[in-house]
């Protein structure tokens, strides 16, 4: 390759990578999280520890009394009822209702699986946070909302693309970079061997989690501007080529298909037992019910069949459909971005994988920074770029210490449950906030980065301990009855005790390196002169 | 179009021009390459022959690839002002196509 060309490439890549490095980071960090959304569910909602009763009350009559109760004057347009499972011990259901003058209102019943009583709410504002700030960073409504969010992070999955491929084209030698790791050389050497090597062997996953994550990410703003596009603008006539003609409400009453009679419905491929069914039109002649199947073992999110809501009848098996190519490489995607398709042994696979990808994010910023401090590259004083580095620590140590800080608030929490989503957030801003903040006016690099590691340790050690305390559970009954919440506490126990021994053996200070020692003492501490 | 979006998109197409002719080869990393990319799509939608739903989701499925490539593009081409035509030819080419012709579905 020409140098000239070779030194854009490189410069593509540095710039990518430190324009939007930090970016990538905090949502490959977030996603890290993410992908225990339901595992941790049962750690933030008692609720959720509940044995599942193998008798269950008829839920029919109940459904349909409430819906009758919170429907009044208004027409259902979609129920979507849950059967007891493993994440959601409980039977649940959730409405969607419009009044006349146009006005969507939705109400959300829990019933426990052995009486059928009702169950209070908790909100789920721990789980939602850490779910949707890796989806859609909780994009504000006043900035455009959550599709405007969900791009930005598509964003991020399209310059984790770029950097892949130019990092590719810009290791010239890269069989031996596979295994080269100088941990006895300087710290921008360990540094750069560190992130390429992370980079190497990682290579696949990233590929795929970049390239899933942009799908989802750009796809939920650009795809319906393409289509829309297509249409000049006739979004009607866009949603009738994406959905087909939908059979409007007859105005018929008709009696509804039991639920009852559905929950020993099994798959006739998978022989599952259903999750969930979305009812549409409920209480009309023309509703509809879509049956859906959990499909641990294939790749595919769901089975789905669609049977008529008032005789039973079958109107489509999803499956077959799925087997269309382009709806198989579609319902691909999801799972492959959150690993839901191999059990919690893949999850711990992809956590390992993510974290090599926060690593090989904040390695090569400090890479760039190092070579700017030791050459004349750069074209600012060392103290921006000391400043920039004491930023990017602070980023960098401030999401993990905000996870934590939030998992807190979860079980101290006093407040109203309407509010509770609002206090996370604010709660956790904060904590990034004031952590950046402690990086930057901190002037021994090392030590900062040491603290902080110190206070993640132990705010995960304390997690278990508060769960017991808020909670009242014993974490050795919940690990022989195989409760997801405490395998959550061992994982936070274990995380912590390696985070500590890890501190420990962070040094102090920086060593100094024999061939720059003029540049390594006005490093340490040149702010503070 | 109200005046107030006119005078908009009139200041946005001569920022964009200005931005392209200082930095070529940097606006068309960052916004050309965005443009054609839905351009070309959106196009891609009415031309390729088959069923609409099967195709958008390939379609959909290509958008990250084709801007990652766009992108790519921009940085591996010699002249900077090459890419940034190319660029600016698939978009307006793109666009003729999606006025001229209607989706079938």
């Amino acid at each position: 390759m020409k140098k000239s060309r070779y030194l854009r490439i490189y410069d593509l890549h540095s710039w990518s990578g430190i324009t939007l490095g930090l970016f990538v980071y905090v949502v490959s960090f977030t996603g890290c999280l993410a992908l225990f959304d339901n595992e941790l569910k049962s750690w933030e909602d008692p609720a959720k520890r509940l044995e599942i009763s193998e008798t269950t009350p008829d839920m029919m009559p109940r459904l349909q009394a409430w819906i009758d109760q919170n429907s009044q004057g208004q027409i259902v347009e979609l129920v979507n009822f849950s059967y007891p499972h493993i994440n959601t011990p409980y039977f649940q259901a959730l409405m969607s209702a419009k009044s006349d003058d146009g006005k969507r209102t939705q109400h959300k019943i829990r019933w426990d699986s052995e009486h059928g009583r009702e169950l209070t709410f908790k909100s789920e504002a721990l789980t939602e946070w850490i779910l949707d700030f890796h989806r859609d960073l909780m994009w504000p409504s006043q900035l455009g909302g959550r599709t405007v969010g969900r791009a930005i992070v598509g964003v991020a999955g399209v310059i984790l693309m770029l950097s892949i491929i130019t990092g590719i084209i810009t290791h010239t030698k890269i069989i031996r970079e596979f295994f080269t790791l100088r941990v006895k050389r300087s710290v921008h050497l360990k540094w750069q061997d560190l992130h390429k090597i992370l980079g190497l062997w990682a290579l696949p996953f990233y590929t795929m989690i970049s390239f899933t994550g942009a799908f989802l990410g750009i796809i939920a703003i650009l795809a319906p501007l393409a289509a829309v596009l297509a249409f000049k603008g006739d979004t009607e006539a866009l949603v009738l080529a994406v959905n087909g003609v939908d059979v409007e409400r007859s105005g018929v009453q008709a009696k509804m298909l039991s639920v009852d009679e559905i929950k020993e419905l099994r798959h006739t491929t998978s022989n599952l037992l259903p999750e969930n069914i979305i009812i549409n039109k409920w209480g009309d002649q023309t509703a509809t019910y879509a049956v859906r199947y959990p499909s641990l073992d294939t790749l595919t999110r769901r089975d789905t069949v669609t049977l008529d809501g008032v005789t039973g009848e079958l109107k489509n098996n999803e499956r077959t459909r799925s087997e269309r190519a382009a709806d198989r490489a579609n319902s691909l995607i999801t799972p492959l971005h959150y690993g839901t398709y191999g059990g919690i042994w893949l999850k711990a696979l992809y956590v390992v994988l993510g974290l090599f990808l926060c690593v090989v994010t904040a390695t090569g910023l400090m890479v760039w920074i190092e070579r700017r401090l030791k050459s004349n590259k750069g074209h600012r004083s060392p103290e921006f770029y000391l400043r920039l580095g004491r930023f990017s620590n602070g980023v960098i140590m401030g999401f993990p210490l905000a996870s934590i800080a939030i998992f807190y608030l979860d079980k101290l929490y006093l407040g109203a449950e309407s509010s509770r989503l609002f206090y996370t957030g604010i709660s956790y801003f904060a904590v990034v906030f004031l952590t950046i903040l402690f990086a930057m006016l901190r002037t021994r690099d090392y030590r900062t980065t040491r603290i902080l590691l110190f206070l993640c340790s132990f705010g995960l050690l304390g997690l278990p301990i508060v769960n017991a305390v808020m909670t009242s559970s014993d974490l050795l009954h919940g690990l022989a009855s195989k409760q997801t919440w405490a395998w959550a506490d061992v994982s936070f126990a274990a995380s912590g005790l390696i985070l500590l021994v890890i501190s420990f053996y962070l040094p102090k200070e920086r060593s100094v390196e024999p061939r720059n020692k003029n540049f390594a003492a006005s490093a340490v501490d040149p702010l503070a002169q | 179009m109200t005046a107030i979006q006119i005078g908009f998109a009139a200041g946005a197409a001569i920022a964009l021009g200005l931005c392209s002719w200082k930095k070529p080869r940097l606006s068309s990393v960052i916004v050309w390459s965005l443009i054609a990319t839905v351009l070309l799509t959106s196009a891609a939608l009415i031309v390729i022959p088959g069923k609409f739903s099967t195709k958008a989701i390939w379609l959909s499925l290509s958008v990250p690839i084709t801007w990652a490539t766009f992108q790519y593009w921009c940085y591996w081409a010699d002249s900077q002002w090459k890419v940034l035509w190319s660029l600016v030819m698939i978009s307006f080419a793109s666009a003729g196509v999606l006025l001229s012709s209607q989706v079938k579905v």
